[in-house]
């Protein structure tokens, strides 16, 4: 075998070992690449700033937006609503779930409650509670309404839907109700939660965001993004910025919360014998 | 297992912390002040204290033109008769609710919107009106003929006639916009199609376009839009003719566009309503008395990051921005035939309690 094949053996074995390891990685790259360029071509061709501006010209508005005390302020402003809005919902959506997931006619009690939460409008709703809160609170309570429902139908059906032959073994060994809970509710009901609070936290960043902009909360991204929109002189690029502002929070919140998981899982990933 | 509960108390500690901080921090979500307001909750209703009187007042004000009457006392963070002013810009969508839950000590509305909710609520007096009309017709046509200075009502007749198997795209669909300019055009029976333009950059993105040649937007949008189309090629961008105007020629009326509404149990205290009114008429002068001053005004709202108004762009129509103050009561006959056309069933004028009277 000659130097050169095996060195570009060595190279197809790095690169086969790269592919195995970060392939998602890099086909994720690889479409962001691949959408940014077709929206540059296209921004470019289409010439029409105040309908789509080219990237560049939204990544210097974006670079500018870092240099506003503002931004910092409203930003973390509209991610405490958001949290805000998130923590309520998960709390009392974990409640009720448990209690829905235990008595079935609570569920059956709720199901009207959950329903209408889900299907009703989230603008019509903001216009409503608009009037009973001020603007400021307006956001929090949409993105609670936001997340409760799936919250709630995530922890309902994750107990309703506990391993039978698990919680029967339960019962003959006469496991304490604390131990049947962390060892066999939890790890049931853990991958279910993260996966629903992923989706949830992104949903709920967008209705909280939408809210912000409908309610004019002061100190906000949404006012920001409405006051760019008013402006297609030169605002286009910078109500594209704060979009993206919009969806690195929700990126980050995502990426956090998988973190998160992988660390419980990996613990309770030996709960169970 | 320590692990995960450790990074789970830490995560419910921090979240309890931002819900501490968010419900006890609410100098984050408001604008700059030059000064604090004193200690006592603003929005606490006059109607606890017998008397009516409060440490700080909430003076309301929907985004845009309208706003502009108060850009002089928010700037100045203006005292009214000793009491601290607590000047908020909220969104238009904003205004019945802040007048329905009684946020608002004053406040300033579309004259129609304010007189329902006074009416439906029966908490507020109308104390005055701020602005005479900021509407106007703008095209890219260049068929078009504009509307004279001084029109006479044969001129207005003549103006609105041009239109007629045309289609003119407006802001403000079945609202004061779109109603108003529709009961012109029926008062002169020009068969012309209002097309819904939803919004002001809807219209001007329609304009570049060329889907639509013909609009109704109201001033600082009318005058922000000529700089628009000029950087994308269209040139021949015009403003025709103010709503306003044509509206005073045919019905020999001013068209009281909106107005500064007051909380009933505020205006109990009179030698506070007319210090305030003397406050925000001659915050009104100092903004019209020059281009330099209503550019002055408009940075600072520019500055405030909490409404959408641009220095460079006020400046150069200030004056179309209408801005002045007259009491309700000597504009009663205005406003009743504005809301009479704009809500129907106020087209009795049946409602002299919603002005306000200083005894």
């Amino acid at each position: 075998m000659t130097a050169s094949s095996t060195k570009r053996n060595k190279a197809a074995r790095i690169a086969g070992y790269i592919w195995r390891r970060h392939g998602g990685t890099l086909l994720a790259l690889a479409a962001i690449a691949l959408f940014l360029g077709a929206w540059e071509l296209v921004a470019v061709g289409l010439k029409k700033e105040y309908m789509l501006p080219r990237f560049s010209a939204v990544c210097v508005a974006f670079g500018r937006l870092w240099g506003t005390p503002s931004f910092y302020r409203d930003t973390f402003a509209t991610l405490l609503r958001a949290i805000c809005g998130f923590a309520i919902a998960f709390f009392a959506g974990a409640a009720m779930g448990v209690a829905g997931g235990v008595f079935s006619k609570f569920r059956a009690f709720c199901k009207p409650l959950v329903a209408f939460f889900r299907a009703a409008p989230t603008m019509g709703l903001t216009l409503v509670i608009m009037v009973w809160l001020r603007a400021k609170y307006t956001p929090v309570c949409i993105g609670f309404l936001m997340v409760f429902p799936v919250i709630y139908t995530t922890v309902a059906d994750s107990i309703a839907t506990a391993p039978r032959d698990l919680l029967q073994m339960a019962k003959v060994y006469r496991m304490p109700l604390s131990k049947q809970i962390r060892y066999i509710y939890v790890p049931h009901a853990v991958p279910m939660m993260f996966s629903a609070c992923s989706t949830a936290f992104a949903l709920n960043i967008k209705a909280t965001v939408s809210a912000e902009i409908l309610a004019h909360t002061v100190g906000s991204i949404g006012v920001h993004m409405t006051n760019a929109a008013a402006d297609l002189l030169d605002g286009t690029a910078m109500l594209f910025a704060w979009l993206l502002v919009a969806v690195l929070l929700s990126v980050l919140a995502e990426c956090l919360l998988k973190l998160i998981e992988r660390l419980c899982l990996r613990r309770y990933g030996n709960a169970i014998v | 297992m320590k692990k995960v509960i450790v990074v789970l108390v830490a995560l419910f500690v921090c979240l309890a912390v931002c819900m501490g901080a968010f419900a006890c921090n609410n100098a984050a979500t408001r604008p700059q002040q030059t000064q604090d307001p004193v200690d006592k909750d603003s929005s606490q209703s006059a109607d606890q204290d017998p008397v009516g009187a409060k440490e700080t007042y909430t003076v309301f004000a929907p985004d845009g033109a309208p706003s502009l009457a108060l850009a002089k006392m928010m700037k100045d963070n203006a005292a009214v008769a000793g009491h601290a002013m607590d000047y908020r810009i909220i969104g238009a969508a904003n205004v019945a609710a802040s007048m329905i839950n009684g946020d608002a000590d004053f406040i300033i509305a579309p004259t129609n919107a304010g007189v329902m909710q006074s009416i439906n609520t029966d908490n507020y007096y109308m104390l005055g009106v701020t602005s005479w009309g900021n509407l106007y017709i703008v095209t890219t046509n260049d068929g078009y003929e504009a509307l004279a200075d001084n029109a006479t009502t044969a001129d207005a007749a003549a103006f609105l006639a041009q239109f007629a198997a045309k289609s003119i795209s407006s802001i403000g669909n079945n609202q004061v916009p779109d109603n108003s300019l529709k009961y012109l055009l029926g008062l002169q029976n020009v068969d012309c199609t209002v097309a819904d333009g939803v919004d002001a950059a809807t219209i001007q993105a329609d304009l570049i376009a060329g889907s639509v040649d013909c609009a109704l937007l109201g001033e600082p949008a009318a005058t922000a839009t000529k700089a628009l189309l000029a950087k994308n090629g269209v040139t021949n961008y015009r403003i025709l003719g103010s709503l306003s105007a044509v509206w005073q020629s045919l019905t020999g009326l001013a068209y009281p566009q909106a107005g500064i509404f007051v909380k009933k149990s505020v205006a109990a205290d009179q030698a506070f309503i007319a210090a305030f009114e003397s406050t925000l008429a001659a915050s009104i002068d100092y903004f019209n008395a020059s281009a330099a001053n209503a550019e002055e005004l408009g940075n600072y709202m520019q500055s405030r990051e909490d409404n959408s108004l641009k220095g460079a762009i006020v400046k150069q129509c200030y004056l179309r921005t209408a801005q002045s103050y007259r009491s309700a009561s000597a504009a009663k006959e205005d406003v009743k035939r504005l809301v009479g056309v704009l809500v129907p069933r106020l087209a009795d004028g049946n409602y002299d309690g919603v002005f306000y009277q200083a005894q």
